[in-house]
This record gives structure tokens, sequence and C-alpha cells, in this order.
């Protein structure tokens, strides 16, 4: 029984001891056909080691090597693309990065024989795409089916205060990673951790010793200099991570940016203590991080001077006392002055003053000079750091998790948001794309604080429309709109662009199934009013006559069709970015002769915790039909686990919206 | 003295009055600003290939720019290789008075790599500017001048720049030398203020005032319908190796001479493996579809353009050693393997893309953007895509498919058209059989997708089952609640089939309407955007592309105790642009069928008919929305 347990366990063991040495890909590895936990995977990292130390040239000073080595199974054609990997190398003042000892080879299972290709330098490619950055890029040959691809190389980069945060999880399976980071006892840490995944980190110690030379003057006559060599010993703090079967991350609607969940670890520096010398925090808390920003040259020092606008600024201020209308002038006045170039920073690029000479700047330039000419007007006025949708929301202190600033003014104890890089932006109203969680506002004296950045407020849509049945059967009525908030914001960046006849083109594309005519919009360039819409449709299949009776959604065109939510299953958050309402007053005269034989009845829904609301009320008038429709959305973020209740919200909404009224003949 | 000063002063004034009035936006003729978010106000190109070894390209554009959508019409850029040298380059920006607000040298302009959206590595760059207009109107002003060792194509002028862009002025000028003769085609001419001036060695053509046009949907292909010059000289140059383009047999063969004839390098140990992989079978087609399948096996498409590798391809031993490569490159690769058993075929340049576009049999010269490989079966042409690996043996799709294309045999170059799908293959069919409850439906569809349809069938197959359900729920976003289940795809690559097998079930679809059952029969088809975009004034033409079939048979179970009492009548349309049929009828066992068929014919209409397009999809969208009263038997 004994001998026989023994056997077994050998037998095991033999089965799944995987060598991950580069060069021993087993016959196993390519040989299976599908991926053992997820079978639909196109491909998977079967190993990935990722060792980073820090070294020391007396020249350049310290740099970071990172020595990567990744063994990837393509499972069919549509993991092919695993077999090109890109790096991006930056260039800046402290030096370039680099990527060096690339190798790697591809195994390919042919008559039971394990067939290698390798990479050679016509598969490597270095693409100079600006001034700023490279793009390293290498494919791999021989790419069937199956294969088994290996590739190293070693990372190399000057820039000690950027480290790249080491994922953990990607959009293909991750069977087993490895991670080593080694720091000099020269400097002090931070971790941080992100994603669901349970991440354990062993850290360890060692003795380690860069060599070390210098010249000396030798005291002796006619003796000259001389080299010494020697040595520098310091302690070594090693940080080592280990994960094993990391499903693969994958996309859903409305979840915004789905690297925000992606596991992973993130390393930075908070401070260096050289031998002899005394402690340079660089940042280790959000106040740190934040104040480090705020000293930048291209952030607070860019705030000081007045003087490329002072005479610009009295005229615009002379005789204005209220500090509300002094803000509103100010926010009018840079917004209408400054045109943003499309660049995104939390640091100016060209510097205010050359920026506003020309009128135009990345989203620093024109933010800060906003709050320095808020500030001169006697405002208090501070800047707000931001990471916008795109860039992820800010788990970590760290300087690059921000890529956005934008002023904030407190008064009366209210925050006012401003961003005047949008021509149409106002006062607590900014574009979906900056709404990401919270920003950090940093005051004079370099505290700072978190400011909420979603809005509180609906933003509303209230719909009146108005319908009449003729004879014919055909419906047609007329339709007025208004919209504020984020609602309105979109619909002028959409519609704003667009000539008359586009705009009623597009409408039509909106809500289909209608035609459209004597479309008005107003306030499309007038910031805090609500947009206003107005126009006659006639609609084209909305009424359906069977066995003489009439059939028709009180909604028309405006009922909801398609339920955004289709998946079974959610893992992440559903995010509104912002509180929204729409609301329908809904008229409709019935032709004449007819009676009602069938109304829908009244509904309400309600979503857990109030998160949603839709209520729906319908009566008859004389001869008139009259409905009144409410659906909102009163919490921004919605939690995986509310998102059975959502979907079916939205199904039970979208079956009233298009439930049909008949009418009969008297 | 007083009196001359003050004239002085006054020419002066009116001198940079006037320039600054030409730069000045605000002086366009108001029929030109109509439609158009820029215009070009003056251009001037210049080609001087009077050495054939280079051409020396000029390009002076004055642009101004209305509205932010105009931006992209400045087109103030230059780009450059280790063949093509940019000598000069500027640019000056004016205010909407014609004063001067920036102005831009050659280090001023941003320098990036042109490697484009598909590619991996491509080698030339591009220079550009990277202005942020903070008003409109604004004009730039642009010069650039560019030395390349390329003749082999010549670019041609558009005088009008794009949709929604007018053209004041613009001047092509080209200066030759008369014994190396030089080929012109005009095009679209008519209609429009365009001269033509030649001298010996020196042509100039100008045109003035052309409006411009916003794109509509189902314009036609730009290029194809405004004005538009093309050139070609005889004895050219590209990159450095020279050829005669006397006619498409000599350039043909210029091109196997010099770009492919080195790159039949194949190793002997792959002739030895195809020869003997393709030692049993019969015939040419049965050795051709072994190779096509070897081929689709082994290698991957990976784009790099390096040198004249932008028109060379790679060496067929290197694709066979590293296992991908570009258009280019594989099909030499191809057509390298088919020769090593003895089956003949020939590298095909042609222009890809859905909209069809041909080789331009007046100009010979280097043309095209693809290359597909045309095998020799049984005297007639099969056409292999080289770079899928999915595509049967001999499926083409609408990126290469009915078009004029240059094939390269030993003999030289031989204009041929590839497959035209026409309505006897491009059929896409679909049976359901519902069972209807009172309160939903349910049941199972089958798909069947031939001809240019098949391509669809052949993305679904890379999905995975969560990708493939969002896929149909999205395709019917229109049926609220719709479920799916049991999707089974079955591509037939012998035949060119796919088959598109599931199963549904959609809760809430009937509406019970004081006991009777409320259906809308065509569950599958009524979607929101089957009516083409209104016009007020439809101003291009419009083209249909292909002909097209669509059939679909549903047939209805009905509950026990219900029948459809009233059967609606027959609907028959036949318009220009087609015939829609819907025709319902009911068995012994009281089920329902419900036929329809949609046949779309391929055509370029005139823009007077677009409203009797739209109206008949109104129409199909009305009766595709057709509803039924299904009654409860008293």
């Amino acid at each position: 029984m004994r001998i026989l347990l023994l056997f077994l366990f050998i037998n095991v063991s033999f089965i799944y001891a995987q060598d991950f040495r580069f060069g021993k890909v087993s016959e196993e590895e390519l040989s299976q056909k599908q991926h053992s936990l997820d079978p639909e995977a196109d491909a998977a990292i079967l190993y990935r080691d990722e060792s980073t130390r820090f070294e020391y040239n007396q020249d350049t000073g310290f740099f970071i090597l990172t020595e990567v080595f990744e063994r990837v199974k393509i499972y069919n054609s549509e993991g092919y693309y695993r077999a090109t990997k890109q790096v991006v190398l930056y260039q800046g003042n402290q030096g370039e990065e680099e990527v060096n000892s690339i190798k790697g080879v591809t195994y390919n299972l042919r008559d039971g024989n394990i067939d290698e290709t390798k990479l050679k330098k016509d598969g490597i490619f270095k693409e100079e795409r600006s001034k700023n950055y490279d793009i390293l890029k290498f494919t791999m040959p021989d790419i069937q089916d199956g294969c088994v691809i290996e590739y190293k190389y070693v990372f190399k980069t000057p820039f000690l205060s950027n480290l790249n945060e080491i994922s953990l999880q990607d959009e293909i399976p991750l069977n087993k990673a490895d991670v080593r980071f080694a720091v000099p006892e020269y400097f002090g840490l931070n971790k941080y951790q992100k994603g669901w995944l349970q991440i354990d980190v062993k850290e360890d110690r060692r003795d380690r010793s860069i060599p070390y030379r210098y010249r000396q003057e030798s005291r002796a006559f006619g003796g000259g200099d001389k080299t010494i060599r020697t040595k520098i010993d310091f302690i070594e703090n090693i940080y080592n991570i280990s994960v094993a079967d990391v499903p693969a991350i994958k996309e859903e609607v409305y979840s915004g940016n789905i690297n925000n969940y992606k596991s992973g670890v993130k390393f930075e520096l908070s401070y260096t203590k050289y031998p002899g010398e005394p402690i340079t925090a660089i940042s280790s808390t959000w106040e740190d991080v934040s104040k480090t920003i705020y000293n930048s040259r291209a952030f607070g020092q860019e705030l000081e001077s007045s003087r490329y606008y002072d005479e610009d600024a009295d005229a615009l201020l002379d005789g204005i006392s209220s500090p509300e209308e002094k803000i509103f002038k100010v926010f009018e006045f840079v917004k209408n002055k400054m045109t943003w170039n499309r660049y995104f920073g939390m640091y100016t690029d060209e510097g205010v003053k050359e920026a506003y000479k020309k009128g135009s700047g990345n989203t620093a330039d024109i933010n800060l000079i906003l709050v320095s000419i808020l500030r001169y007007a006697g405002v208090e006025a501070n800047p707000v750091i931001l990471s916008t949708k795109e860039n992820g929301i800010p788990l970590f202190p760290t300087r690059d998790g921000f890529n956005y600033v934008i002023a904030a003014v407190e008064l009366d104890g209210q925050l006012m948001l401003m961003d005047a890089t949008n021509k149409l932006g106002e006062v607590n109203l900014l574009e979906e794309e900056l709404l990401n969680w919270n920003g950090r506002l940093i005051k004079e004296n370099g505290l700072s604080s978190w400011v909420g950045l979603n809005p509180k407020k609906h933003a509303e849509q209230i719909t009146m429309l108005n319908v009449e049945i003729d004879e014919a059967m055909q419906a047609t009525g007329k339709v007025q709109s208004r919209l504020s908030g984020n609602k309105a914001l979109n619909y002028r960046a959409d519609m704003g662009r667009r000539d008359d006849d586009e705009k009623r083109k597009k409408l039509e594309e909106m809500y289909t199934g209608c035609e459209i005519y004597e479309v008005e919009m107003k306030n499309m360039e007038i910031p805090y009013k609500p947009v206003a819409v107005s126009y006659d449709f006639e609609s084209i299949n909305g009424v359906e006559e069977i066995d003489d009776k009439i059939y028709f959604s009180p909604l028309f065109h405006f009922a909801v069709v398609e339920n955004p939510f289709k998946a079974d299953e959610r893992q992440y958050p559903i995010d509104y970015n912002y509180p929204r309402k729409d609301k329908y007053i809904v008229s409709i005269e019935m032709p004449e002769g007819y009676k009602i034989e069938y109304i829908p009845e009244n509904a309400g829904l309600t979503l857990s915790e109030e998160m949603g609301t839709f209520q729906y009320i319908i009566s008859q008038v004389g001869t008139k039909i009259q409905l009144s429709m409410e659906t909102s959305i009163n919490t921004p973020l919605i939690a995986p686990q509310y998102y059975e209740d959502l979907k079916k919200f939205y199904d039970l909404m979208i079956s009233k919206e298009n439930e049909k009224i008949v009418l009969s003949k008297i | 003295m007083k009196h001359t000063l003050r004239l002085l002063f006054l020419l002066l004034f009116f001198s940079a009055f006037s320039q600054e009035a030409q730069l000045s936006p605000l002086t366009v003729d108001a029929s030109l600003q109509e439609n158009a978010d820029s215009v070009l106000r003056k251009e001037i190109l210049t080609l001087d290939i009077t050495d054939p070894r280079y051409l020396l390209y000029k390009n002076y554009r004055v642009v101004s720019v209305y509205n932010k959508a105009g931006n992209s019409d400045v087109d103030a850029y230059a780009s450059y290789d280790d063949n093509r040298q940019i000598k000069s380059i500027k640019a000056t920006v004016y205010n909407v008075l014609g004063q001067e607000i920036e102005t831009f040298k050659e280090r001023d302009f941003k320098d990036v790599s042109a490697v484009s959206g598909g590619s991996l590595y491509e080698d030339s760059r591009v220079l550009y500017l990277d202005y942020t207009p903070t008003s409109y109107p604004y004009t730039v002003v642009f010069e650039s001048e560019v030395k390349s060792k390329t003749t082999a194509f010549l670019p041609g002028w558009i005088p009008i720049g794009d949709y929604g862009s007018s053209t004041q002025f613009s001047k092509y000028e080209i200066l030759f030398n008369p014994e190396n003769k030089l080929t012109v085609k005009e095009s679209n001419f008519e209609g429009y203020d365009i001269k033509r001036k030649d001298e010996p060695g020196h042509i100039v053509w100008t045109a003035e005032n052309l409006t411009a046009v916003k794109k509509e949907y189902l314009s036609p292909s730009f290029k194809n319908h405004m004005p538009n010059l093309k050139c070609a000289i005889n004895n050219f140059q590209l990159e450095g190796v020279s050829g005669d383009a006397n006619n498409w047999l000599d350039f043909g063969k210029w091109m196997n001479t010099n770009l492919l004839q080195e790159c039949n390098d194949l190793p002997q140990e792959t002739i030895a493996e195809i020869k003997s992989l393709v030692s049993d079978k019969p015939d040419d087609e049965a050795r051709a579809r072994a190779v096509y399948k070897y081929v689709q096996d082994k290698v991957r498409y990976i784009s790099i353009q390096v040198g004249i590798g932008g028109w060379k391809p790679m060496n067929a031993s290197e694709v066979d050693r590293l296992g991908y490569g570009d258009c280019k490159a594989l099909t030499n690769y191809t057509k390298n393997l088919l020769a090593a058993v003895d089956v003949p075929s020939y590298y095909t340049v042609l222009y890809a893309g859905d909209s069809k576009k041909s080789i331009d049999e007046d100009i010979v010269a280097m043309q095209g953007n693809h290359v597909i490989l045309g095998v020799d079966l049984n005297d007639d042409i099969t056409w292999l895509e080289c770079t899928s690996q999915e595509n049967p043996f001999g499926y083409l799709g609408d990126f290469t498919d009915d078009r004029e294309v240059l094939m390269i045999t030993d003999e030289g170059g031989i204009l041929k058209h590839t497959t035209k799908y026409g309505i006897q293959e491009n059929i896409e069919s679909l049976n359901a059989n519902i069972e209807l409850m009172s309160d939903k439906v349910k049941g199972s569809f089958s798909q069947k997708s031939q001809g240019i349809f098949y391509s669809n069938g052949i993305g679904l197959s890379r999905l995975d089952n969560k990708d493939l359900n969002e896929y149909y729920l999205n395709k019917y976003k229109q049926v609220n609640s719709l479920r799916i289940d049991n999707i089974n795809l079955e591509n037939n690559r012998d035949s060119v089939v796919c088959l598109e097998d599931l199963t549904f079930e959609i809760p809430g679809y009937i509406t019970d309407i004081n006991g009777d059952l409320l259906l809308k029969p065509l569950i599958f088809t009524g979607g929101s955007n089957q009516i083409p975009p209104r016009y007020s004034k439809r101003r291009t033409s419009f083209i249909v592309e292909r002909d097209l079939n669509y059939n679909q048979n549903l047939t209805y179970t009905l509950p026990e105790g219900y029948v459809l009492n009233d059967v609606p009548q027959p609907i028959e349309l036949k318009t220009d642009f087609g015939k829609y049929s819907l025709d319902f009828s009911i068995d012994e066992a009281g089920r329902i069928s419900c036929k329809r068929q949609l046949l779309v014919t391929s055509e370029e209409f005139e823009a007077e008919k677009y409203n009797d397009y739209r109206d008949f999809y109104k129409k199909i969208s009305r009766y595709d929305n057709l509803k039924v009263l299904i009654k409860k038997k008293t």
C-alpha cells in the first residue's frame, strides 16, 4: 500500500513537473490542444519571469535592468498576435531606455520531434516613433497552431522614478509568473497592488557589492596619479512574488477602463538615502506625491508670474467686486482666449507664458493659466490633478497616476470645478472622460485633499411630445426637448459641428422610424443654458391597422428597443459616469370615431436602494391619451452584484415602453 | 515732397493690404464656401522629370479653413525615406484678416515614422505641421520640395481636394524630356473650368472655381467622379532601377525581371517536401489545392515594408524560414511552391478594398496596393488570396472581387478581371421553425451564406461562444429579451458555404390583446437602420456594388385553439433597385408559413433616383414590421 502511494505520487509529480528554464519546452506543452482551465483561450502565458535589479555606472549613476522571459502557448490563429511583442522606449534628458540581448525561439511539434526556429535580426525592428520615444518590435518565426514561443530580453532604464507596473494578469490566461524585484538599501520603496488577485510578496535581503574606482594622487615624488579599484558593499532588499493560474481578463460594456481591474503590482521609489547623505523623500503618500508635483517647475512655478496677463486681467476685472462674477468672467475669458492643442498633461508643455502668447496649449498650460488668473483676481483657486478614464483610476500614490489638471475654487463651502480646455464647458460640468472618481486638490502650501469629480446633480432630458393620428392612420407630431448637464454637453459636442441638414439626418438616425422636419436647436453655444431642441415628425411605421383596429406605442420613436446589457454575468461595476434622468410628457389626439380598446397599465419600478427608478403613468383625458414617463439612474457607479437586477430593470422598462395601445371603431 | 511721401505711404499700405486680402478667408467667393469646410485658395504642383532618374516635386498650397472639420484639408506634410529627400519645407499661418500669426521652418515640423496601422514596420517617415488653430477661419501657406528616385508612378492631380472642400485655383505643371514619352489621362474634366497648355516638354493644366461636394450615403468613390489627371513616363526609375513602360507586356516583363525573378529561391528541401506532398494528386487542381493548404497552414500575414521591399517581395527562402510575410511575399512564395510541382501561376497586382477599383489600363505605370495569385487551371485563372489562412481555394470575397488586375507572366504583363459574384452566388437564406406560445415564441433557425455572404461566415468561426452569443444579440438588437442557445457553425470550404444553426427563445414577444395574440412574424428583419438616410436634396449619384439575394422562410406552429383568420395579402414590389416579395400561407395543420425575398440590383444610379430608392426601403420596412392578430377560436 505504501509503495503504491509512493508510486502514485511519483507519477503525479512527473506529469506536473515543468521545467521553466529557457529552451526546456516539453512535448506535453506542445501537444496541448486547449487550455485546461479556459478551453476558449486563443493563447496562454505558460510562464513569465521578470527580474529587476539596480546597477551602477560611475559616469551616469544608477540605472535599472529588468530581465523578462516569457513562454507562450499559441492555440490557434486568433492567438498569433501574441507572437509579436512591442516595447515602448522613452528618451529624455536623463538618457534613454534600451532593450538588449533579445533571444527568441519558436517550438513546433513535427512528426513527434520538437522543431526549433530561432528569432534572428530580420525579425527585430526599431521604429523611431517621434523625438520622445521609439518602439522596439520583434515577431517570432514559424508560428503554427499549437506552437510554443519563448523569448527573453533585458530592458534598461535610467528613469528610476518611473517604474513600470508589473502586470500579473493578461487578456489571455497566465499559468505561472515569478517576479523578483531587488533594490539597494539606498532606495526606499512603496509597493502597491491592484485587482482581486491575492498577491503575496516575500521579502528577503542579501549582501551585494558593486565595483568602484577612483584616482588617487600619489604623494611620492614622481609617482603620478593612480587608479584605486575597490568596491562598495551594501544590502539589497529583494521582493519575490509568485502567482499561478490567473484567468484572462475580459471586456464588458459600461465598465470604463478595464485596466482598473487588472491584477498587478507596482513599485515606486519613496526616498533615496545615499551613504553619507540625508534622506531625500520622493513620494510615499498622496500628500507627498501632491507636494512633489506642486513643486515641479512645470507646475507650481507656473502659477507664480502674473506679468504676462496682468494688463488683460486688469481690464477684464475692472469694477467687478463680486467673487462669483470674477470667477465666471475669468473662466469665460480663459476659455475664449485659449485653444486646447489636444495634448494631455498635468505639466505645462511650452510654459504658460508662451502658451498665453500663442493662444494654445496643453491641458496644464491652459488650466494653470486659469488658476493663476483666478488667484490674481483675489479668488481662492487651486489646481486639481486627476487621471482621465483612459489613464485609469489612480490607485496608488504615484506621480504618473495622474495625467490632467483642472481648476477648483472654493466659495461659501461649495467647490467649483473648471476645465477651460473645453469651450462649451461650465463650472462643475466636466467632460465624461474626466469623471473618474476623485481628483487631488493641491493648495499653495502644498497641502492636498481628495475632491469628488462625479456630478451630484442629474443630467436631464425632458421631452414633450404632441401627436395626432389622422384618418389615413398617419401619426404626426411636435417634439420639444430640453437637455442639461452632461447630456447637454454631449449633445453640443455632437450636434454643434453639423449643418442643418446633417442635424436633421442625425436625429433621424437616432430616432429611427420617423421623418423629421423644421429642426431648431437653441443655446447650442451658450453654456449654462439648457439645450432646447424642437422639431416636427412624421412616423413611418408607428401606427398599424389590423382588422379595423389601430395599434401603436404611445412613445413612438422614443421607445428604447435595445437592452445594453446582454451578457448573463458581470464581473465589474457598471459605470454611468453621472446621474441621469429622462422624462417624457406625451399627449396623443385620437382619430375621430375611435375609442380605446386597450390601454397599458400604469407601472413603477425601483432598482435596489433607489439606484434607478422608472415610472409610467397613462390615462385618457377626453379625446386625448396622456402619458408621463420618467426613468432615472441615481447612482453613477453600480456594483456588479446588482447586475441581474439592472438587466431585468431594462428588460421590463423596454417591454413597457413598447407596449401598444389599441383603438377600435366606435 | 510731402505729396510723394503720402503717395508712397498709400502705395505701401495698398500693396500690404492686397497681400493680406489675398490671404484672408473673407475674400473667398460665397459659392465656393457653400458646403465647404475649407477652400483650397491656390495650389501649384510642379513635377520636374526632365532627368528621368529623379522626380523633383514642388508643392505650394494655400488653404483657408472655416471650421474644425476643415483642419484635415490643410495637408501640410511631406514623406521621406532613403530614396526620397525633403529639400525644403515650410509653412505660415495667417489669421482671418490675412495677417501672419506664426511661421514654421523645417525644424518646427513634427518628425514621425509613417508606420501605418496594419504594418509591423516601414522605413518611411513623415514631416508634418502640428498647428492648433486658435480661431476660425484661418489660412495656411505651405511649401515643400521633394526629390525622389522613383518615377515609376507620378503624383496625379485631383484639383478638388476631397468631400467638403472647394478649390479656387489649382495648377499642375509637368516638365519632361520630349524624347521620353509622357502619357496623360484626363478623366471627368467635362463641366469644369480646366485649361491645358502644351509646349514641347512642358504641359500645364489649370483649374478654377470648383465647388465642394458633401459625402452622402452610398456616394461613389471620390476619385472616380471628380476631375482626375494621371501621368506616366515611358522610361522610368523605381528607387534607382530603370525600366520602360511602352505597354503592359513590357512593363510586366520589367517587373518580372527586376522585382520578382531573384526572389525565386525556394530551398531544395522544401521543393522535395512539396513534391512528395502532391505526388499522389491526380491533376493540377488537386496539386494546387494541396499547395494552397500547405501555405495556409504554414504562414501568417505580417507587413514589413523596407526600401525597395515596398515593391519587391521578400525572398521565397526567407518566407520559408520565417513563416510570415506580406501579400507580396506570401503570393510569391505560393507561386514558387506551385512552380515546384509544375502548376503555372502568376503574381497579380490590383487595388484591394470593398469598393471596387480597377487598374487603369491607359496608364502604364506602377499601380495597385495589393497582390494576389492567379493559378492557370484548365485554361482559366483561379484566384488565390495568399494572405488569408481561412479562405477556401479560389474564394476572393469583397476585398478583391470583380475588377481589372495586372497579371505578371514570364511573357509580360496581362490585364485580367477577377471573379464577379452575381445574384446566383450571393445568397443568404434563413429557415426557421417557430413555436408560438401565449406570451413568447421559441424555435430554431438555420442560415446559409454563399457567394459574397460567405466571408461573414468566416469571421464568425473566429469568435468564442460568448462573443458569438453577443454577435447574435447585437445583430438582432431590436428583439428585446432574445435568448440564443445551441449555436452550431459549419464552414464548408469545399462548397464555399457557411451554415449557422441555433435555437432561440423570446419571452414577451407576443402581446396579449384581450385574449388575442399580436405577432410580428418577421422576427429577424425590420431592424432600425433599414431605411437609407434622407437628404433634403441629394447631390451625388449613388452606387450599389453587388447583386444580393436575401431569402427567409419562417414557419409558425400556433397554440391549440388559436387561428389566423385574416391572412395578409401577398406583397410584391418591383423597382430598378431590386425586388421584394412577402407571402403568407396556411397549411392543413394550421401552420403559418411566411416567405420573404429581397433581391438587390447592383448599379450606379443618378442622384434624382435617390428618393425612389429610399421609398423602396421605406416600404420594405413597413412590410417587414407588419403584424398579424392570431385569434382565439370561439
